[in-house]
């Protein structure tokens, strides 16, 4: 078989879609149907390994799978599918992982028609220029309608879907039309596995055996075992030990990918972070003369305090957040002290879906109680005297009379909505700072929304609000456009008197009032009456914006306690003496780790 | 004689669970039995005691309470019956203090004379209310004035020294009714006063009426304790524990056991003892209690052996409900610790916030400490967990 003949016989391809469209049960649904994974063998879902994943029916990380397919023209074709995650924070991931592709499947609910993911995985693809081809699904359910979506795709995403095919995932409906429609619709992989070797890495995991397995797809070139590569954006050279595919159970090594392929190195690299997403593999003897367009490095974007509940958990806490980080190069943290809440780490996270998965895994899998304080992006800062400051901890922000320029991020936001929910979604935008751009109208019944939004204003529960003013209806996709000069202070929170660094953060002039009184009220609600008084003031400098009072307790008594009531007794004070060693001693005042947390979940209905 | 002046000090209870209807709030063990069942409990105690007292030969006994239920459901004879079980069994002390807990609604005048004459020299009297419309509502069976003929009966059986159970923080109740309360029963002027702030237990009409009832708030609450505190004191009672109110020398030499972490030996069901380094406590039910004892078996459910660590702890909780606190010389006796240098931090945190005094040796909350004791005896006691 000639190289010719061996690259028209695969085919490389992505499927994307909106969150609950049906992605990861395609997927399952493919991989049985090529028989790469036996029905009885097949684990629901088997792409999304993590249990997280699953629970939230999202993929995080994306991971590939080489399947075998005999087709209808009784040719045998090597199918590599790659999945993407599927959010927002990790659209830059999406984005090197379509540029390993040269298909996509755009995956669209039969009953929910295009939503602000599917469009913006679509844009990705076509940036990517990627052959889309179109697939309706779940054409089980009643209230399916085939032409409408395929109508939406054409008028919104202007690719033909005519002929699309309309699927069941759930049901199988379909499923040997579509595989035998990726063969016919999507291209082969060009490449010429002659030249110098170039190989683009879209995913990688640590393993404690291997080393860091790094997944590429190799542009052109050829990558053997015992080969020495570079990796272009840092120079570092490695000596490649195995190279294979991923196959539905684990990775078969083979010796040599040539391009076209998708598939496996490993170098006996010790951390995912020298093996960036996007970084161009290439030979260290005969070198690519450029790298693959595209990559960049990756900066998280918002940031949090991550505190152990029991201080003494601290050394448990940094090393759960190492393990995690060896397989998840965007998570960033360092080591910082809060009077308020003692030993802990700044931590900088993609996004907020990413923070939240991490603070889940933190509790889920090491077992830890944290605290997290309020997330913050970053701001730039400009002094008087010239110098810029990246400031992400609320704690490092300059005293308002050094500033010259305080600069935030803000993002260039698209919400697809149902109409009637238009107006409350326009409030919502207006009352976080947004700035409307433009409204489409997609067809009779829904919306979609342009607005520049401050991406402070994101991170505070905007997700929520926005599912609660659109009954869940409406979806959300951003990305960061720009710094923008912003009227910003600095809110703190005192309690008796001594200000709570863990509690600072930075907000809009506009918005510093309303948030103090909220913040105040939520304290009031949750700090436990205590011996003494406690005033909560909210300040700007040395200004108090807000107040609130704890009153002192007045009754933790047990009327009677004679002969049978003693044992009871015991149990409970000691009962109680367990409960006050999780409060943490703010000064003289005792504060739950509850009472942290829920002055981050200010509902601002 | 002289043999018991060195012998050590012992209580008795007895726990007599009979009542002719429960209380909303109690949770105490007791039922409405039948006279034959009532008869035989009678016969068992009597059996248990006689079995038990051997076991305390080292001991006088200074104090016995017959409490509840409603003791006087057994009529005076039957309380006159237990007495001399006690009497004819243990080695009673020349000044023993003898109460019993009376039902307003239950006791006549015949018994009250009954009990005096078979050694009572001290009656409590649950009362609760002196308004109708509250007894009612906590499901009381008696009025305010058969509380008060009661009362000049038991005076008039020659009893000098009478406690009145009184309670606040009940549903409905405002800071004005419980302070009128207060204030005609104390002209009453009877020795003792318990008020107890109601706390809702699970397995009790109230309890299973929670969220429905509308009881003070925590603030009222405390200013209903506060009036009485301040109340009591002008008329001449020592607020001597968190719930209790003596004239001079009055204070109820049995309760003082328990806060004291003395030593009393306890019969009938749900009844709890500490006794030689072990508190242990009987089974909560009537039939098994006395299946038991007529069986030669100790009807025993509960039994710790208090540990070095438990007694420091358990006296620190005990005795910081009592007006007199904690002696550093006292406490260095019993267990050889230095009690101000071991909690100085914590100690003086409670003096500065103004819920502690110091007194020369002795540490001891205020009225105000008092009625947040929780807080403080959980953070100062280490229990043995």
């Amino acid at each position: 078989m000639s190289d010719k003949e061996r690259l028209e016989h695969i085919r490389n391809f992505s499927i994307v879609a909106h969150i609950d469209h049906g992605k990861s049960t395609l997927a399952d649904r493919i991989l049985e149907h090529t028989q790469t994974v036996s029905t009885r063998e097949m684990e629901e879902q088997l792409l999304d390994n993590m249990e997280l994943e699953r629970e939230r029916g999202i993929t995080i990380k994306a991971r590939a799978v080489r399947l075998g397919y005999d087709a209808k023209n009784g040719e045998h074709y090597t199918l590599n599918l790659i999945d993407t995650p599927g959010h927002v924070d990790f659209n830059y991931e999406v984005s090197r992982s379509l540029n390993a592709c040269d298909g996509a499947l755009l995956v669209v609910d039969a009953t929910q028609g295009v939503e602000a993911q599917t469009l913006a995985n679509a844009y990705l693809a076509i940036d990517a220029d990627l052959e889309i081809l179109p697939v309706v699904n779940k054409m089980d359910l009643p209230s399916a309608n085939v032409e409408k979506v395929r109508q939406e795709v054409e008028d919104i995403i202007g690719i033909p879907a005519e002929d699309c095919p309309a699927v069941s995932a759930k049901t199988g409906l379909n499923i040997d039309q579509l595989i035998e429609s990726i063969i016919t619709d999507l291209p082969a992989p060009k490449g010429d596995s002659e030249a110098p070797l170039k190989c683009l890495i879209f995913d990688s995991y640590y393993d404690s055996y291997l080393g860091v397995v790094v997944y590429v797809r190799v542009m052109d070139g050829t990558v053997r075992s015992g080969d020495r590569i570079r990796l272009m954006s840092t120079g570092m050279e490695y000596d490649v030990v195995d190279v294979g595919t991923m196959g539905a159970f684990g990775l078969d090594k083979c010796g040599e990918l040539r391009a076209g392929d998708v598939g496996f190195i490993t170098a006996s690299i010790k951390t995912i972070g020298e093996t960036r997403v996007g970084d161009t593999v290439t030979s260290a003897e005969n070198p690519a003369a450029e790298a693959l367009p595209g990559f960049r490095a990756v900066q998280p974007m918002v940031y949090a305090g991550i505190y152990p509940a029991d201080g003494a958990r601290y050394g448990d806490l940094r090393d759960a957040l190492e393990k995690l980080q060896l397989n998840d190069a965007a998570l960033f943290f360092e080591a910082e002290t809060s009077i308020a809440l003692g030993f802990g780490f700044r931590c900088g996270f993609l996004g907020l879906l990413h923070m939240e998965i991490m603070m889940e895994r933190l509790e889920r899998e090491f077992n830890l109680d944290i605290i997290t304080t309020a997330p913050s992006v970053i701001y730039e800062i400009t002094l008087h005297n010239g110098t810029v400051l990246r400031v992400d901890n609320p704690t490092n922000y300059p005293a308002p009379e050094e500033i010259e320029i305080a600069a935030e991020p803000v993002v260039k936001a698209n919400i697809i909505t149902p109409t009637e929910y238009v107006g409350g979604i326009m409030d919502l935008c207006q009352d976080r700072r947004g700035t409307f751009i433009d409204m489409k109208y997609i067809d009779t019944e829904r919306v979609e929304l342009h607005y520049d939004l401050p991406l402070n204003e994101i991170i505070y529960d905007f997700f929520d609000a926005l599912k609660s003013r659109s009954r869940g209806y409406a979806s959300l996709d951003y990305e960061l456009s720009e710094y923008r000069p912003s009227k910003l202070v600095k809110l703190d929170i005192m309690l008796n008197g001594d200000v709570v660094d863990a509690l600072s953060f930075i907000v809009h002039e506009e918005k510093a009032y309303g948030r103090a009184r909220k913040i105040a009220e939520k304290l009031k609600e949750n700090i436990p009456r205590q011996l003494f008084e406690i005033p909560i003031q909210a300040a700007i400098g040395s200004k108090i914006i807000a107040r609130e009072t704890v009153k002192a307790m007045r009754k933790d008594v047990l009327a009677k306690c004679y002969g049978g009531d003693i044992t009871r007794k015991k149990k409970l004070l000691e009962k109680q003496k367990e409960g006050k060693k999780k409060m943490r001693q703010l000064g003289s005042v005792e504060v739950s780790p509850e009472a942290f947390m829920a002055v981050l979940k200010l509902d601002e209905e | 004689m002289a043999d018991k002046l060195n012998k050590k000090r012992l209580g008795i209870y007895i726990h007599v669970p009979f009542c002719k209807s429960k209380c909303a709030y109690c949770d105490f063990y007791s039922g409405n039995f039948s006279p034959d069942d009532r008869a035989e409990y009678l016969t068992v105690l009597e059996k248990h005691i006689k079995r038990i007292a051997p076991s305390a030969d080292m001991y006088t006994v200074d104090s016995i309470f017959l409490g509840g239920g409603t003791p006087t459901i057994l009529g005076g004879e039957g309380i006159a019956l237990i007495g001399n079980a006690v009497a004819s069994t243990f080695s009673l002390s020349g000044d023993l203090e003898f109460s019993v807990e009376a039902n307003p609604g239950t006791v006549t005048h015949d018994d009250l004379k009954i009990m005096r004459s078979s050694g009572v020299n001290r009656i409590s009297f649950g009362l609760q209310s002196s308004h109708d419309s509250e007894l009612k509502m906590l499901s009381r069976i008696h009025s305010y004035s058969e509380f008060l003929s009661a009362y000049s009966d038991a005076r008039d059986a020659g009893i000098d020294n009478i406690n009145v159970d009184l309670m606040y923080g009940l549903p409905e109740q405002t800071v004005d009714s419980f302070a009128e309360t207060v204030d005609r029963v104390s002209a009453l002027s009877p020795e003792h006063l318990s008020l107890y702030g109601l706390k809702i237990e699970d397995n009790t009409p109230f309890g299973r009426m929670r969220d429905s009832l509308s009881l003070p708030d925590e603030d009222s609450e405390y200013e209903m304790y506060m009036t009485a505190v301040e109340m009591l004191r002008s008329r001449g009672y020592r607020h001597y524990e968190i719930s209790n109110y003596a004239k001079n020398g009055r204070e109820c030499r049995h309760n003082l056991k328990y806060w004291d972490a003395l030593e009393y030996i306890a019969f009938g069901p749900s009844a709890y003892s500490y006794f030689g380094g072990k508190r242990y406590g009987y089974i909560g039910s009537l039939t098994d209690y006395c299946a038991a004892v007529e069986d030669g078996r100790e009807p025993i459910e509960y039994c710790e052996e208090i540990t070095e660590q438990d007694r420091e702890a358990e006296y620190i909780m005990l005795r910081m409900r009592l007006r007199d606190g904690i002696s550093a010389e006292d406490f260095y006796s019993r267990f050889g610790i230095d009690f101000e240098e071991k909690y100085r931090d914590k100690l003086n945190k409670y003096i500065s916030i103004g819920v502690m005094v110091k007194d020369r040796d002795r540490y001891f909350l205020t009225d105000r400490g008092m009625y947040v004791s929780n807080t403080v005896i959980s953070d100062i006691a280490e229990f043995d967990a």
